[in-house]
């Protein structure tokens, strides 16, 4: 990809460089020899979840998370006085994903790509339903996520609406409960749950599932590929499956940070 | 709210000299020590080479890409090195979403000149056929949180990317006119003496506070930079008053030479963190 | 090697702004406008003080980092020279035109200096004449900057006021002292003695007694320079003056 054309708020490098060319790259077989899947995971297995809040400390609220390789760092400034507009009586939500320019196989020049407003849109509209706007008039929430590592595109939406979810819940501000997600993707015949890039790009077809597990509601799919209805179906249930084991991860996390500030404010 | 944060909110100015009266800093350094420092190497798998700094509460993760492009002409053999720090709305609540604030434009220019100036990386060491092809090497670090003196801790975390980075072999095939790499065989870079920066303060034109938080520097006057590669102090810079000393005038050698000292001090100690990361 | 190049000062007569001046070391040259106090836009407007806003033009292209770095120097530099309390919630602009050529094209053999430090002191100089001359802000002093080079001669370290664009690949050291002379007194030379210095940087192996020896002369040097800027402003114009 071509560097951006000069950019006078930056160091500027060559008008153009290219990743390197292998010669030796090995195909990536998206199965073992043993027929399991590369990381050894089986068909229905998520990568573990590593979930933590107060990372930022300026912020009302925080997470990091680690799915695999994938890491996602998410601050909540919230609320915060909307200026500028005019008056509203519910508050707005913004969510801002930036992708670092080292989280992907390919370097990301850092002019703001289409994709990092998709995956704000997405996680914008994971979470939308689940908090209790008319509590905050006049004000804006403002999210913000960096993704550091990305290991699958699907997943890394699914992560950073966890993580930006958890963060809202470390912030205090209301919600009808704890977004989670959770995605999906088709190889051939079987379903692979939280596929990694090298997977994702094996496969035909990935759905993505959001949802407030304490409601049994869900808030947002995501599907592409090319799938039949019934196959889609299917997607959405085995996700819809793992949302419980997701928000047991998510609550653990959310104790874990009311009883670090009650020590805090103990001390 | 206490009535000790309502207190620093309304007159941090005060509320800094209060505990400087009794030689403490607001975080319970004395003023004269650093934080403490954590550095994490190699943890992210989509880059060349990744560095994690903790500096106190300041976070920096920095990422190394290495692309390749064609050389100048009038610098057939030079490769290209090119640093940037971004310092956004997630780190800190004073900064907004969009392009680069000033903050990271000031500090990235402070870097690429450091790095530059200190010759750590020879350009010409990234040749890989003159005037066909060379490295160009990104480096990349996000500020994840901010709390004060983000130009240390992210000349640091480059440093240490730099130092953690594997470049795959390349050579330039004449026939396909094109640079063929192997993932098989890495080489560390050519990398020489790396720099270390020390951050002082002065307030009130006269307490010398090193590494300050976010904080600490608004209320600053004046500050003292320091790049120190091995040895020897390669680039030194006050701006403002500096410190009140004798009325007959005051040289800006003095505090040079004190802070060069301090300064050798903490290159020492973020030396033994870095040789203890490498282990 | 203490002796200043050629030194140009000028007030110049620009329009739309309050004061405008033109300085030169040589061939390293500036020119600045200075406007205020002038409204404030609600963006960058200060309750207790004027925002001073600077502005920097390269000779070709538009601004990018370097000059933002230099900005956010400037701005520490002019801060303790201007009373700023004077008049709150209004804006003070300045803006520098570098007119330096960029230095005969080096074969990149020194990448310590690829510009002249001088460039930045001119910059420094003119922008201090417009403020004097501008008149319509309080000052607590005036700002005068002069640059030092330590070139390497046949193994001996000379140091080196006001360097020359040929001289830079020679440089293994050098920088820039600013000083703010706070009670200015052109009739009594001792004074500048008491010149606090405002903003420095060295660049290059830093030897304490050739930085200090570094200092002085450019002290010597900077009291000269604030005798042209006197005689620029109070002994009308002199379109161009060389120095004794």
């Amino acid at each position: 990809m071509a560097a951006p054309a000069f950019d006078r708020r930056r160091v500027n490098g060559p008008e153009e460089s290219f990743p390197p060319i292998f010669i030796d790259d090995e195909r990536l077989e998206p199965l073992n020899s043993d027929n399991k899947r590369r990381d050894g995971r089986a068909s229905e297995d998520l990568r573990p979840i590593f979930l933590t809040t107060g990372l930022v400390s300026q912020a009302n609220g925080s997470a990091y998370i680690e799915t695999g390789n994938t890491k996602i760092a998410c601050a909540v400034y919230a609320p915060r006085q909307l200026k500028n507009t005019q008056y509203s009586d519910i508050g707005r939500l913004n969510v801002e994903v930036k992708f670092a320019p080292f989280s992907s196989v390919r370097r990301r020049a850092h002019l703001r790509d289409v994709e990092d407003r998709t995956i704000g849109q997405l996680v914008h509209q994971s979470l939308l339903p689940a908090i209790q706007l008319h509590l905050f008039p006049k004000s804006s929430i403002d999210v913000f996520i960096t993704v550091i590592e990305n290991d699958g595109l699907e997943g890394c939406v699914a992560s950073a609406s966890i993580a930006a979810s958890t963060a809202l819940a470390d912030a205090g501000i209301e919600m009808d409960g704890m977004v989670v997600a959770c995605c999906a993707a088709l190889y051939k015949d079987r379903i692979w749950m939280d596929p990694v890039t090298s997977e994702r790009l094996a496969a035909r077809g990935a759905l993505l599932l959001a949802g407030i597990p304490a409601l049994g509601t869900i808030t947002n799919i995501w599907q592409s590929g090319n799938v039949t209805t019934k196959e889609a179906l299917q997607c959405i249930e085995v996700c819809y499956a793992q949302f419980k084991d997701i928000h047991d991860v998510v609550v653990e996390a959310i104790k874990q940070s009311k009883r670090a500030k009650e020590a805090q404010n103990a001390a | 709210m206490s009535d000790i944060s309502t207190f620093q909110r309304l007159h941090p100015r005060a509320y800094l000299q209060r505990f400087l009266d009794e030689h403490l800093r607001p975080d319970g350094r004395r003023p004269l020590d650093c934080r403490p420092l954590e550095l994490t190497t190699g943890s992210i798998s989509t880059a060349d080479g990744s560095a994690l700094v903790r500096l106190g509460e300041t976070t920096i993760v920095c990422g190394v890409k290495a692309e390749i492009a064609e050389p100048d002409l009038d610098a057939p053999t030079r490769g290209f090195i090119v640093p940037n720090v971004e310092i956004s709305a997630i780190c800190a609540a004073r900064f907004k979403p969009g392009p680069p604030s000033e903050e990271a434009q000031i500090i990235s220019e402070q870097l690429n000149q450091i790095i530059a100036k200190s010759k750590c990386l020879p350009l010409d060491s990234l040749c890989i056929e003159p005037r066909k092809a060379v490295w160009t090497i990104y480096i990349d670090a996000v500020c994840i949180n901010y709390d004060g003196n983000a130009l240390d801790a992210t000349l640091l975390a480059m440093t240490t990317a730099l130092s953690n980075t594997q470049l795959p072999q390349a050579r330039y095939d004449d026939d396909k006119k094109m640079v063929l790499c192997s993932r098989m065989n890495k080489t560390p870079l050519a990398l020489k003496t790396l720099p270390t920066a020390t951050t002082f303060g002065i307030f009130e034109s006269k307490h010398l506070l090193v590494d300050p938080t976010s904080f600490e520097e608004p209320l600053l006057e004046s500050t003292v930079t320091v790049v120190l590669c091995g040895s020897e102090a390669i680039s030194v810079s006050q701006v403002g008053l500096g410190r009140e000393t004798s009325p007959s005038g005051q040289s800006s050698t003095s505090l040079y030479t004190e802070c060069i000292e301090l300064a050798q001090k903490r290159q020492a100690e973020i030396l033994r963190a870095v040789s203890q990361t490498n282990l | 090697m203490d002796a200043l190049r050629e030194v140009t000062a000028r007030i110049e007569r620009l329009d739309r702004v309050d004061a405008s001046a033109r300085f030169a070391f040589g061939t390293s040259s500036a020119l600045a406008s200075v406007s205020g106090p002038i409204e404030a836009k609600l963006g960058v407007e200060a309750q207790s003080k004027a925002t001073l806003d600077i502005l920097v033009r390269p000779l070709s292209g538009i601004p990018g980092i370097t000059e933002r770095l230099l900005v956010s120097n400037l701005r520490n530099v002019f801060t303790p020279a201007i009373i700023l309390g004077a008049h709150p919630r209004t804006l003070i602009q300045v803006v520098i035109q570098n007119l330096s050529p960029p230095p005969p094209s080096s074969n990149f053999k020194n990448s310590l200096f690829e510009t002249n430090p001088s460039t930045t002191a001119v910059m420094v100089n003119a922008a201090s004449i417009a403020f004097l001359q501008a008149s319509s802000l309080p000052l607590t002093g005036v700002i005068v900057a002069v640059a030092v080079g330590v070139s390497l001669h046949d193994g001996e370290r000379v140091i080196l006021v006001d360097p020359e664009d040929s001289e830079l690949e020679t440089l293994v050291a050098g920088g820039v002292f600013a000083f703010l002379s706070a009670q200015p007194n052109a009739a009594d030379p001792n004074d500048f003695s008491k010149a606090k210095v405002v903003w420095s940087f060295w660049d290059g192996t830093f030897r304490p007694a050739e930085v200090s020896q570094a200092e002085v002369l450019a002290r010597a040097a900077g009291f000269k320079v604030l005798r042209t800027f006197y005689s620029v402003i109070f002994e009308g114009n002199s379109p161009s003056m060389e120095l004794d």
